[in-house]
């Protein structure tokens, strides 16, 4: 990969994964979704995890699994609308890097709708 | 890490090896070594992340290189911090520079550490050196204040208990002490030591008392040592006439005392002898007037005569005992007790005269 994934991106990925789950998942879970994607450190993931703990995007509870305990990532309400609006930004974001990359078009609407038109 | 700079086929490979071929290190050894590296953060943090990656080890399981590709736990920690340092601006996608990810993980905590040294200093800059020179100032008086408190509290304490000491329970007990000493066995010894020394000393006191007496005696003696010398020179003569007019006294008496004696005894003889006369011839009067009972008047009276005779018989040897049990020994007693007694007079004065006083009279 040559493009960094910086750190709001990663924040978007992981409440995107944990949002999959009705009743939440666990960070092993989490970091091998994210993992099969993307070639992030296995250490990078937990300080997103806690920060988005913080910032009350997910909710923690602890289920006893096996003799052992694990430690349930569930996404919030506010984890839901800060999601919507990192999908929205995301769009907007990609859509304009994939046009002057991909399409060479700085062009407005018009010079848009020639390129999809092509793909 | 390194393994990102190469291709995905390579990477794997080394995933498999263990990145420098190191000693790989235990999921015990882990995550001491992270707890240590997260000192500084706070309980709460440090206890969440350690949970994490023990739960996170513990669900990875037998996988080989989990611990490597984790990296080193000092750059866990590291990443700790910054995640928690981190300021992220949730709406935008601010580029800090197209990083390559290939570098990233080796860039990345130069990067972010000078950062938050860049801040960290900055920070400290803001604040003047007159704020620092207050805090110092602060710092110090209150390390005086409460070392000064501490003697105070201290000191006054001490200086209380000596005063207490002194005055109630040092003294108070002192004394009691020594009450309880004098009464004790000890004051008991003490007073019959002292009786002792008493008494000692009251016995000195008689014997230099007999002493002096003695002294007195001594110098009577003296004196009557002298006198003696006197009388012999001078009563000689005297004395021989006076011993013989003594002696002839003496004599005397004594005759005297015989004579009488001898008088006794004859009587008691005498008894004696009409005694046995009297029984004899009353008893030959009896037999006679019975050999005569054909005259009748005449042995009557015999036989009464007899009978008389008997009873003056009796009556004599009666008094003959009387004279020899009781009179003569009296009269020897009486006699015996005079001689001594003028004897006894006669020696005291001679040891008067002499000294060979100091004895009870």
């Amino acid at each position: 990969m040559v493009f960094n994934t910086g750190a709001a991106l990663l924040d978007a990925i992981v409440l995107s994964v944990v949002s999959t789950e009705p009743e939440g998942t666990y960070g092993y879970r989490i970091t091998q979704e994210v993992r099969s994607v993307l070639n992030v450190s296995e250490s990078t993931l937990y300080p997103v995890l806690r920060r988005l703990q913080k910032d009350d995007c997910l909710s923690v509870y602890d289920r006893e699994y096996g003799g052992r305990n694990r430690r349930y990532y569930k996404i919030t309400q506010q984890g839901w609308a800060q999601l919507g609006m990192y999908r929205e930004e995301w769009s907007r974001y990609s859509e304009k890097i994939s046009g002057i990359l991909l399409y060479g078009g700085t062009s407005g609407q018009g010079h848009r709708e020639e390129n999809e038109k092509e793909i | 890490m390194k393994e990102r700079k190469r291709p995905e086929a390579e990477r794997r490979k080394k995933e498999t090896a263990g990145q420098d071929g190191a000693r790989v290190m235990s999921k015990e050894e882990f995550l001491a070594e992270l707890e240590a590296c997260l000192s500084d953060l706070s309980k709460e943090e440090r206890e969440e992340a350690l949970a994490y990656y023990q739960d996170y080890l513990e669900e990875a399981g037998d996988e080989p290189q989990v611990i490597e590709r984790l990296g080193t736990p000092r750059q866990v920690a590291e990443g700790i911090r910054m995640g928690l340092e981190q300021d992220v601006d949730a709406g935008e996608f601010t580029e800090s520079g197209y990083r390559d990810e290939r570098l990233e993980e080796a860039a990345k905590i130069p990067d972010r550490y000078t950062v938050l040294m860049k801040k960290e200093a900055a920070q400290e800059s803001k604040k003047t050196s007159e704020e620092h020179r207050a805090e110092e100032e602060t710092e110090k008086a209150k390390g005086t204040a409460w070392n000064r408190a501490r003697f105070e509290a201290f000191g006054r304490q001490a200086r209380q208990t000596w005063e207490e000491a002194k005055q109630d329970g040092f003294g108070k007990r002192a004394k009691q002490a020594w009450d309880d000493a004098r009464t004790g066995e000890w004051g008991t010894q003490a007073e019959n030591a002292w009786e002792e020394v008493k008494s000692r000393a009251a016995r000195s006191g008689k014997d230099s008392e007999k002493a002096a007496q003695t002294t007195a005696v001594r110098k009577k003696s003296n004196h009557g040592i002298l006198f003696l010398i006197l009388l012999l020179f001078f009563g000689i003569p005297a004395a021989g006439v006076l011993l013989g007019t003594g002696f002839s006294f003496v004599a005397a008496l004594f005759g005297a005392l015989f004579g009488i004696f001898c008088g006794l005894f004859g009587l008691a003889v005498t008894a004696c002898a009409a005694a046995i006369g009297a029984v004899s011839a009353g008893a030959a009067m009896i037999g006679a007037g019975i050999a005569n009972l054909a005259s009748l008047p005449m042995a009557f009276v015999m036989i009464g005569g007899g009978f008389l005779m008997l009873a003056v018989g009796m009556l004599c040897f009666l008094l003959m005992k009387w004279g020899f049990g009781t009179v003569i020994p009296w009269a020897f007693r009486t006699a015996w007790s005079a001689v001594c007694c003028a004897a006894g007079w006669l020696r005291d004065k001679v040891r008067q005269m002499f000294g060979k006083g100091g004895e009870a009279q």
